[in-house]
């Protein structure tokens, strides 16, 4: 690697990690797990920046390496959470207990199922457009627009039942 | 809900946590050592090194430092593949020396040996080792060592027709026998017969010497195989077969029923039978050491029983050599390979586990 490849690599660590790490932070809701994939990202982003251009747009690239590191993240997180479960039981104390201080946007936002999370975070966190949505998140923009309707139509259902 | 609210929230939850300061630092640090240099730019890299240290050693220097070990190993294996075992000629002569002092506690061999060729000169200097008089006539009367001599002689003469009726006498004359003769003629009339000849092994000096008389002798192989171990070993099997047949033949004098009679008689018949089987192998191994077998080749100066295939001129020799040579560097080289092939494995095994082992660390 050139000098100035590794300074201009360097300038995407300082200049995207924070967003990164806090991207993740949301999906996992838990910082070491945070810190972990805003450092796989940026490793993984190394391995293929020799084949990067330089004017392309990196931005949606690093995210969709995050949210799937991320997304790969909380599926292992599950089937270790599954297995304990399985292994000792169900977990008997109260899920909102904890939350009593905080937005009840953000808990029901935490309440959203995974997919329409991670829309939610990409569009209302990150910025991206319905197209960079469809490319970090692998699918059709179809279904970007879909799971957003669904999003904010699940979260208006929790607001009410939280209302009323 | 509006959207400015989710992005409220959103930043909200994303700022309950702070970004840890070392964050990108440690990022990078990762990075730089979990990168591994492609073999191009460990290459240009050493290359810069050298250029930097101008004083170390060049690439050549490994190479030619490469070659000279290979060569050095090749040359050691090829040296060891060759070698030559030290001719036994001492050793013959240390036990025919103790046979005739009647002596039994010289160190022998199972098959010691002593050869003369190509030259009449040096063929009758290393005669006169095994050609003896051997003491050994009695199986098992005494430990002197039981030798069974063998020789082979070729010998080279004018006038075949004379010299093949002088070699069927020296059995004769020498106390022996022939056991077989064979004699062929070539297209341009010239004579060769082999004989084998079984005479005293007292006698076995003397025989040799009157077939060496015959012409020039061109070859001379003796051997002695010492046999007193299996020969001691049968006289203590007939022995302890002999005592059972004696103790058998007690019970059978006593015996009292028609059954205890039949079943002690085929006993009986078993060591009577163990005995004979014992009696011929001493009797065969007597008759070996008694009598030395001598394989006799006679042939005219003009026919060459064992032509080379390439010639015997300066230019067959050479081939022949240089076969022998590429036949004995092949040899060197397998034997330094076969000694190097379980380092390689060390080797590699240890590569193996260094490599994972960083693989982890990373």
């Amino acid at each position: 690697m050139q000098p100035d490849d590794q300074g201009r690599f360097e300038r995407w660590v300082t200049e995207h990690q924070p967003v990164v790490f806090r991207a993740a932070y949301l999906i996992l809701r838990d910082r070491s797990g945070a810190e972990d994939v805003a450092q796989e990202t940026f490793i993984r982003a190394f391995r293929s920046f020799e084949r990067t251009d330089p004017g392309e747009a990196v931005r949606p690239w690093l995210y969709r390496i995050a949210v799937n590191t991320a997304l790969n993240e909380l599926r292992r997180r599950k089937r270790e959470a599954n297995a304990y479960l399985r292994a000792v039981g169900p977990d008997t104390t109260d899920p909102t207990a904890a939350s009593e201080t905080r937005s009840i946007v953000a808990d029901a936002i935490d309440k959203l199922p995974d997919n329409l999370r991670v829309a939610v975070i990409c569009r209302y966190f990150l910025d991206l457009s319905e197209q960079e949505m469809a490319s970090v998140i692998g699918v059709r923009p179809g279904t970007v627009k879909s799971r957003l309707h669904l999003a904010r139509k699940a979260l208006a259902g929790n607001l009410e039942a939280v209302n009323s | 809900m509006n959207e400015a609210d989710l992005r409220t929230t959103l930043a909200l939850m994303a700022h309950e946590v702070d970004v840890p300061d070392d964050l990108g630092a440690v990022t990078m640090t990762l990075i730089r050592s979990a990168h591994r240099p492609s073999p191009r730019d460990r290459r240009l890299a050493r290359r810069d090194a050298r250029k930097l240290s101008p004083r170390g050693p060049r690439r050549w220097t490994y190479v030619a430092a490469t070659g000279v070990a290979a060569v050095s190993l090749l040359t050691a294996g090829t040296l060891i593949a060759v070698r030559r075992p030290v001719p036994p000629h001492a050793h013959s002569a240390k036990i025919v020396a103790g046979a005739e002092r009647g002596g039994g506690t010289q160190n022998t061999n199972d098959a010691l040996s002593s050869s003369a060729s190509s030259g009449s000169a040096s063929g009758s200097n290393s005669i006169s080792g095994p050609a003896v008089s051997s003491p050994v006539s009695v199986v098992g009367l005494n430990d002197l060592p039981q030798i069974v001599h063998t020789a082979d002689i070729k010998v080279q003469v004018k006038d075949f027709e004379r010299a093949w009726g002088h070699a069927n006498d020296v059995a004769q004359n020498d106390g022996g026998y022939v056991t077989s003769s064979s004699t062929s003629e070539s297209s341009d009339h010239t004579g060769s017969g082999t004989l084998t000849v079984r005479v005293p092994s007292g006698n076995l000096e003397q025989a040799l010497h009157d077939l060496r008389a015959l012409g020039t002798m061109t070859a001379l192989t003796t051997s002695g195989n010492d046999v007193s171990a299996p020969i001691a070993d049968l006289n203590a099997r007939k022995k302890d077969a002999e005592a059972e047949e004696a103790s058998l033949q007690n019970l059978l004098n006593n015996a009292s029923s028609v059954s205890d009679v039949l079943d002690i008689k085929s006993r009986l018949n078993d060591t009577r039978n163990d005995i004979e089987s014992i009696e011929g192998q001493l009797h065969g191994y007597q008759n070996q050491v008694d009598y030395a077998t001598i394989h006799a080749t006679v042939f005219d100066e003009a026919a060459t029983p064992h032509k080379p295939l390439l010639g015997s001129g300066t230019l067959g020799r050479g081939i022949h050599t240089g076969g022998h040579l590429a036949l004995a560097v092949i040899a060197g080289a397998s034997v330094v390979l076969g000694g190097l092939l379980p380092v390689a494995l060390l080797v590699l095994l240890g590569w193996f586990v260094v490599r994972k082992v960083r693989h982890r660390t990373r």
